[in-house]
């Protein structure tokens, strides 16, 4: 009888010890979290600091203007406002571009009949996610080459073209090259989510739709759709909370950015990363960063709003 | 009824439409494999089969040490680094899975906060830095111990095994710990090899705190290596140890740098059918559960 009381008391964890147990399971990733993510959220207080790397965060002298020198020096840079423009302009292509593809193509990968055929479409379509941007740009670079690469050899025996192009420098071709190779790379993967939920749609609502005599489109129209819907909206939430960092294309832009395209191709967090680490700018490089991650914050709960009003999907 | 229909006009550019996606998709990649066999570095590229087909390009590649050595912690990182995400996610999203255990409100907004929000790029460096971790493997290894994401799919998962399952142990005596590990690893190997598919995907791919968090040649990966070498093609110039090697040594050094991508990428390519399983899988879970 006391065996079993006990054995209760553990299972819900009633006693002291077994209570003491779960507690410690919790402690190596909150030691983790506080580690390195708390931390780093302290050490933000350096943007309104003249950080001194031998006195440390509290030691170092506060910033001028009250300790909004920095934000003021962002801001009146002169590169401050082609930046911003840059990080906002590539969040929008992103948005424009590259949210809609991989729902268009689960919607086709739904309506292909053979399983075979679509399976292997989905495969080969998902390859190009698990390979970093690193590999993903050095396979580019070597298509959009101005003297080997693919793309200009043919366009110059086809006599498009008298001299190859340097696409990946040229101003013109940079964004639309940024934009066609996040496609590239995440149509596939990002047409998992879409194809789960149009797997799960009840299929007498298309019967539904046959009887009322609509056609394919009908169907997409009135029954694929409204079910996709309130996925986009959750996805549409989440990138808008990336506008400022254009979109979550570092990688991508620390890739192809060069000193020739970087009046297009430098954004907010290639910026930071340039001067705080690389130049070691520290205090003025987290005040920029601060400024990106508020206006971060506050449009992924703008959008979250405004898309619970129109639509009534909301992330939280 | 309507599986019996006759392919339309739908069904054919449909059919035109995804073939013409899946070239575009994987072209790129036979692209970089063909030239990567070609012996001549000229200036025309191979469009399907290299035009003077060569191992050469290969056997450079894997004569020279530092990428060898650059594979090795690359694969050193892959290893420990999954191994230690798996072990502190897991015992974290057992014990966060019991309603009662103590604090636990606390600790979900704990954990949540950091994926909305982060100190950014200069802090976390100086973070790094101030816990002596620059220059040093663990570096590697620590940050990315916890992950909210696998956090959830590892809740999801050991909230679905029967309780029944759990007490039979208990009422033998047994504690938390030991019922994690002997009966809830067993039973959630499909969810933990997802997570750890994650990891290690993520582990591997890896560049950003090589370059920026060590500067040592010995800590090297094959991802910081490769992104070093593309970025000096692209900015044009030629200046680590690393690359002018493969200039003086070899007689293609184009095809060099294609043969070290395509290594690169040849672990992946190996583990693609599980990839692709548990990664499915993941996401689903994640994205209902999310």
């Amino acid at each position: 009888m006391k065996r079993k009381k006990k054995s209760v008391s553990t299972a819900l964890g009633r006693d002291r010890k077994s209570q003491l147990t779960l507690q410690l399971m919790v402690a190596p990733a909150l030691i983790v979290v506080i580690l390195f993510s708390y931390f780093p959220m302290y050490g933000v207080i350096i943007a309104f600091k003249n950080y001194d790397i031998f006195k440390g965060i509290m030691e170092s002298p506060w910033a001028r203007n009250n300790g909004l020198e920095h934000f003021i020096d962002f801001f009146s840079a002169p590169q401050a406002g082609s930046v911003i423009w840059n990080t906002i302009y590539m969040a929008f292509l992103k948005l424009i571009f590259c949210m809609f593809p991989p729902m268009v193509l689960a919607v086709l990968l739904n309506e292909v009949r053979s399983i075979k055929f679509m399976k292997t479409v989905q495969t080969m379509s998902y390859l190009p996610h698990f390979i970093s941007w690193a590999v993903a740009g050095g396979i580019f670079y070597n298509l959009l080459n101005p003297s080997r690469g693919a793309l200009n050899t043919l366009l110059v025996d086809w006599g498009i073209l008298e001299k190859g192009i340097d696409f990946i420098s040229d101003e013109r071709y940079f964004r639309p090259i940024i934009v066609l190779t996040q496609i590239w790379k995440g149509i596939g993967w990002g047409s998992i989510i879409y194809l789960g939920v149009i797997v799960s749609i009840d299929q007498e609502l298309y019967e539904a739709v046959e009887i009322d005599g609509g056609k394919r489109m009908a169907k997409i129209r009135y029954v694929t759709w409204p079910f996709l819907k309130p996925t986009f909206a959750i996805l549409f939430i989440m990138e808008c909370g990336k506008i400022m960092s254009g979109g979550d294309t570092f990688d991508q832009i620390y890739v192809f950015g060069n000193t020739q395209n970087r009046g297009v191709a430098d954004i907010l967090d290639t910026f930071i990363n340039r001067v705080g680490l690389e130049q070691g700018r520290y205090s003025y490089a987290t005040a920029a960063n601060l400024f990106k991650s508020v206006i971060n914050i506050i449009l992924l709960l703008l959008a979250n709003k405004i898309s619970g009003r129109l639509t009534e999907q909301s992330l939280f | 009824m309507s599986m019996k229909k006759k392919a339309d006009v739908f069904d054919i550019i449909n059919y035109v439409v995804l073939t013409l996606l899946i070239i575009i998709i994987v072209y790129p990649f036979l692209y970089v494999v063909v030239n990567s066999f070609n012996a001549l570095s000229s200036h025309r590229p191979s469009f399907f089969w290299p035009e003077q087909p060569t191992l050469m390009t290969y056997q450079t590649v894997f004569k020279d040490e530092s990428l060898l050595h650059s594979f090795w912690i690359s694969v050193l990182r892959t290893v420990v680094g999954t191994s230690f995400t798996v072990i502190v996610t897991s015992l974290c999203s057992y014990a966060m899975s019991k309603n009662f255990l103590k604090f636990r409100p606390l600790y979900v907004v704990l954990f949540t906060i950091p994926s909305f929000f982060n100190g950014g790029m200069v802090p976390v460096y100086l973070n790094i830095r101030n816990l002596g971790l620059l220059d040093t493997f663990w570096v590697y290894i620590l940050p990315a111990g916890f992950s909210f994401f696998y956090m959830v799919l590892m809740i999801s998962a050991f909230r679905a095994i029967p309780e029944s399952l759990e007490e039979a142990a208990f009422i033998d005596g047994a504690g938390f710990f030991s019922v994690f590990v002997k009966i809830i690893l067993p039973v959630s190997v499909p969810t933990l090899a997802t997570v750890a598919l994650y990891a290690a995907v993520g582990q591997w791919n890896a560049w950003y705190d090589t370059m920026f968090y060590t500067n040592k040649n010995s800590l090297q990966t094959l991802s910081s290596v490769l992104m070093r070498i593309v970025r000096e093609n692209n900015l044009g110039e030629m200046t680590s140890e690393l690359t002018s090697d493969m200039e003086n040594r070899s007689y293609n050094p184009e095809g060099v740098k294609m043969a070290t991508m395509v290594v690169s990428v040849l672990p992946i390519i190996f583990i693609y059918p599980f990839l692709q399983r548990y990664f499915v899988k993941g996401i689903m879970v994640g994205s209902i559960k999310g």
